[in-house]
């Protein structure tokens, strides 16, 4: 369904539904299809150039090393002996790592990631993550999410408290953010105007379509005689619900030949694409892609252990490869800033059962056009021989997570309360955005 | 497949009962109505047409008629009052029982569960979730997804069906107050819910404070149980000041940080055994002197036995749950839990000299709340959504054969019981929950037209059409059934307008119910 084409372009796509909204905003001859609630969907546009975030949280705990792959430490290969990913140069026809330069590249199965890559929009940052040390799943996507390590307390995110922080893209945007979620993630807790929305193709009055507009109508007048914040919140939902109706999610036609995977992830970024492109404020999208916690046969590239991870890595890359073509490199009101962050990396050595359990540092990623990429930003690379390792068996933090989105945040989401939305923490300027 | 015990209705307009005469204090109301106005602006101020939009209209709300009323302005009956705030949701077999005793003696049978005859549903959660009364010895190797299942099953099972509501209104409140993460700590929680939590929440505080310190699931959960000398862990020790004792009022504590290191050094050696069985690890003790909250605790032999050295911890929580602050921090709490989301000073400050003067009786404090005077004056709660559901499936006499489809229904609404991540637990806060509308609304229509009998029914013709099969029929038995005949007649006229606006069939029927679950009105208690 997600990947039927329409005929129309894009350009034209955008146009019809933008006449569209104003159609409605203006009550012509289709009254009685529309409820009296349905918001008037043209916003109040605000001067803002700034970014649109999409952030991407691996879960599970993404082994960094194979999807970026340190082929320049020989004690890669040595710790590694029947999962690594061979150099870009080895000798044979196997599958083999794609150069980023000449100390890292992508295993094959990130390879559609290349065009982004080679064009400067899509910067890799290696040995990043946590200064905390946990190695519990729990603790560690927690602090992240929060964006302050060993702080049980504090409940709210750092994307949610970025949004309590700046003024909204649209004056009057229904919807800000959303999870692409069931419950809200950790990450978007705070933030005003934030809902869960699972699949926002779905996101209705469920129960008989005929007459779903009837009883949304009933809860509309009903919750006007509620207190706030209920009502306030209320009217956010009946606006979001007719706000996402006004969208073809189905209908969508992407730009330059993008094309999603059929994935839950690739429609997650599918419908991300939808939304950003209708131009209806929404300025955050949090998503996750799950099954990186690869303890055993881990198969990193084609042909091992039924090639697992090598699959979970192509949806990764060509969802977000179609991103790239679709929402980056086409046209969209204000442009977009992509993080991808996991909770921590695995061991520097593969275990007994061909896989790698919970480690330290990891890569991330950031990609956009106003991001600095085209290459592999370290703060120096640890090494993998065994007295850098911490603990003796994991790649050392030297990149902590939060200098990467406190630049984006700063520079590309025009946020300067980088104290509210990263408490206690000092960040350094990496060279991450472009400025 | 378990039902509601008949209820003796029919009676469409009850005759209200008022035990004792209660007067309304005007300060209270006006404070309300206040509030309502204050709120009114508010959202006219979200509102506001950004001065740059020229071709772009705002999104406004439905016009609203003058004020905003709280919905517990139409809640004239104390009794009703007090079983809205005592169960999780009235129906009409409860509201019965209560009118029958009246109030004191009413609230008097729930202080007392112990003696109320809740076999039935005993025995049915120990047929359907028998894993919930295994010792975490039998636990440890089961399947930690199946032994999550039974325990949340289980405990929306009771208090939808449990006869002791207000003990499982107070077990939803403690688990919270001892918080704990089933994803971190695993089957150790059912001993905790069972043991420190269930057994004490109608009990005497300090004596849940004392179960919760030994139990596994805590130690665990905020890392005591790993926690060693020379550099102890201070996660248990600054949690169990700040959210489970002492309290922080107004960003005032009791206690220093460097209470919070000396606390941590007493505790250093409470850990669990391969069990889950509390277990005092004498080598991770720290036996140097401390001092904690002005009390000395002098060094002791290395040779000192584990008990010794256990006193030392005991003596600690001694002090912390007579100290003052615990008991105005408790009554604050259980204030804001019973009563009101603001909870009133001179409550709060009855409460916390009934805690004083009964060592921490949970029961006698409750009484000191929960007053017919401070009920009618008391504006309506927000229930979070495992209210919502419980409520809903007690006021639409569900029948459940198999709850776990049903339960799951709170993970879409971010409250999976034990799912809660920080120590302090789930918000009891409007504001948290209150952006989740339309969950609760497909929450509604889910429920409402369930059919199933093998999971869940609500049997819309007995329980909703068969007393009179009308349009108007219909109404007064949702009013009779989910708002104990107080809905307020705005919402009675709407729901029948729906109902009088399409065919009147069993498909209708079950969307006027659902409605009448999604309304505002169905959002308190």
């Amino acid at each position: 369904m997600h990947d039927e084409p329409l005929d129309t372009g894009c350009t034209e796509y955008r146009s019809l539904a933008r006449r569209d909204f104003l159609i409605r905003g203006a009550g012509f001859g289709i009254a009685a299809l529309v409820p009296s609630w349905l918001p008037n969907v043209v916003l109040a546009q605000s001067s803002s150039t700034r970014d649109i975030i999409l952030s991407v949280f691996l879960s599970g705990g993404t082994d960094g090393m194979s999807l970026v792959v340190p082929f320049g430490d020989p004690d890669y290969y040595t710790g590694r002996p029947t999962i690594a990913i061979a150099r870009p140069d080895a000798a044979g026809s196997g599958p083999k790592a794609v150069a980023l330069d000449n100390f890292f590249g992508f295993s094959p199965g990130m390879a559609p990631l290349m065009p982004a890559y080679n064009a400067g929009h899509l910067l890799v940052a290696h040995a990043t993550g946590s200064v905390d040390t946990t190695r519990s799943h729990f603790d560690a996507q927690r602090y992240i999410e929060v964006g302050k390590p060993q702080d049980l307390n504090l409940a709210t995110g750092w994307l949610g408290r970025h949004l309590a922080t700046v003024t909204p893209l649209r004056t009057n945007a229904p919807l800000r953010a959303l999870g692409l979620t069931n419950g809200l993630p950790t990450t978007l807790v705070g933030g005003p105007k934030t809902l869960p929305i699972a699949s926002p193709a779905n996101f209705r009055v469920e129960g008989s379509t005929t007459t779903a507009n009837a009883r949304a109508q009933f809860l509309a007048t009903n919750y006007a005689q509620a207190i706030d914040p209920v009502s306030a919140n209320a009217l956010d939902t009946t606006n979001t619900i007719a706000l996402l109706q006004t969208i073809s999610f189905s209908g969508y036609a992407t730009q330059n030949g993008a094309v999603y995977p059929n994935t839950g992830f690739g429609n997650a970024l599918k419908s991300s694409a939808a939304l950003i492109k209708a131009d209806v404020g929404v300025e955050a999208i949090h998503a996750f892609l799950g099954g990186w916690d690869t303890h055993s046969t881990q198969g990193p590239i084609p042909g091992i252990d039924g090639q697992g991870m090598h699959n979970r890595m192509m949806e990764l890359s060509s969802s977000l490869a179609a991103f790239y073509a679709d929402v980056i490199q086409g046209t969209t009101a204000n442009k977009v800033t992509v993080v991808v962050i996991s909770e921590f990396g695995r061991n520097a050595r593969e275990n007994g059962d061909r896989g790698t359990d919970h480690g330290r540092g990891n890569v991330a990623f950031a990609m956009g056009r106003n991001i600095n990429g085209g290459r592999v930003l370290t703060n120096g690379w640890p090494g993998l021989a065994r007295e850098n390792l911490e603990s003796g068996q994991d790649l050392r933090v030297t990149l902590d997570h939060r200098d990467i989105l406190a630049e984006i945040v700063q520079n590309r989401l025009g946020n300067t309360n980088l104290s509210t939305v990263f408490p206690d923490y000092a960040p350094r300027v990496r060279g991450v955005t472009k400025a | 497949m378990a039902t509601f015990p008949d209820a003796a209705m029919q009676e469409q307009e009850l005759v209200v009962d008022v035990e004792a005469p209660v007067e309304l204090p005007a300060p209270s109301r006006r404070r309300f109505f206040a509030m309502g106005a204050s709120a009114v602006a508010t959202l006219a101020a979200s509102a506001t047409i950004d001065a740059q939009a020229t071709r772009r209209k705002p999104i406004t709300a439905p016009t609203s008629s003058g004020t905003k009323p709280d919905a517990a302005l139409d809640w004239t009956d104390p009794v009703l009052r007090l079983v809205r705030r005592v169960t999780f949701g009235v129906e009409p077999g409860e509201v019965a029982l209560a009118r029958q005793m009246g109030f004191g003696a009413y609230l008097n049978y729930q202080l007392n569960a112990s003696a109320i005859n809740d076999s039935v549903v005993d025995a049915a959660v120990a047929q359907r979730f028998p894993m919930v009364s295994l010792t975490t010895a039998q636990l440890r190797n089961a399947d930690g997804g199946e032994v999550y299942n039974q325990l949340a099953d289980a405990a929306l099972y009771r208090a939808t069906f449990s006869k002791r509501q207000l003990q499982e209104r107070m077990v939803e409140f403690f688990n919270d107050h001892f918080n704990s993460l089933y994803d971190k700590i695993g089957y150790l929680k059912v001993a905790d819910d069972r043991d420190v939590i269930r057994r004490h929440a109608l009990g005497k505080f300090p004596a849940m404070v004392r179960a919760s310190a030994e139990s596994a699931a805590m130690l665990a959960y905020l890392d005591q149980a790993s926690s060693r000398k020379p550099t102890p862990n201070q996660n248990y020790a600054r949690e169990i000041m700040e959210l489970h004792t002492l309290g922080i009022d107004g960003g005032v504590s009791a206690y220093t940080q460097n209470d919070v290191a000396q606390l941590s050094r007493i505790l250093t050696g409470f850990s669990y055994d391969g069990n889950g069985n509390f277990a005092y690890n004498r080598s991770y003790h720290d036996f140097t002197a401390k001092t904690f909250l002005g009390v000395d605790y002098p060094a002791m032999p290395s040779t000192a036995t584990a008990a010794q050295m256990k006193s030392e911890a005991d003596a600690a929580i001694t002090v912390l749950v007579n100290h003052p602050s615990t008991a105005r921090y408790l009554a604050k709490k259980m204030t804001a839990w019973l009563l009101s989301h603001e909870p009133p000073a001179a409550v709060v400050d009855a409460a916390t000299a009934t805690y004083l003067a009964t060592g921490g009786d949970i029961p006698s404090m409750i009484r000191t709340i929960m007053t017919g005077n401070n009920l009618m004056a008391s504006p309506a709660k927000y229930k979070r959504p495992f209210h919502l559901l419980v409520s809903s499936l007690r006021g639409m006499a569900a029948e459940v054969t198999n709850i776990r489809s049903t339960r799951q229904r709170l993970d879409s609404m971010d409250m999976s019981p034990y799912y809660w991540e920080q120590p302090d637990g789930y918000p009891d806060r409007i504001s948290w929950w209150s952006g989740l509308t339309s969950q609760r609304w497909n929450w509604a229509t889910y429920i409402s037209t369930q059919n199933s009998a093998t999971n869940v029914r609500v049997n819309s013709t007995t329980a909703f059409m068969a007393p009179v099969n009308t349009a108007v029929g219909v109404v007064n038995q949702i009013n009779f059934r989910m708002f104990g005949n107080e809905m307020p007649a705005s919402l009675k006229s709407s729901l029948l307008a729906y109902l009088q606006a399409g065919t009147y069939n069993d498909a209708r029927v079950r969307e006027v119910i659902a409605l009448a679950a999604s309304s505002h009105q169905f959002q308190w208690y």
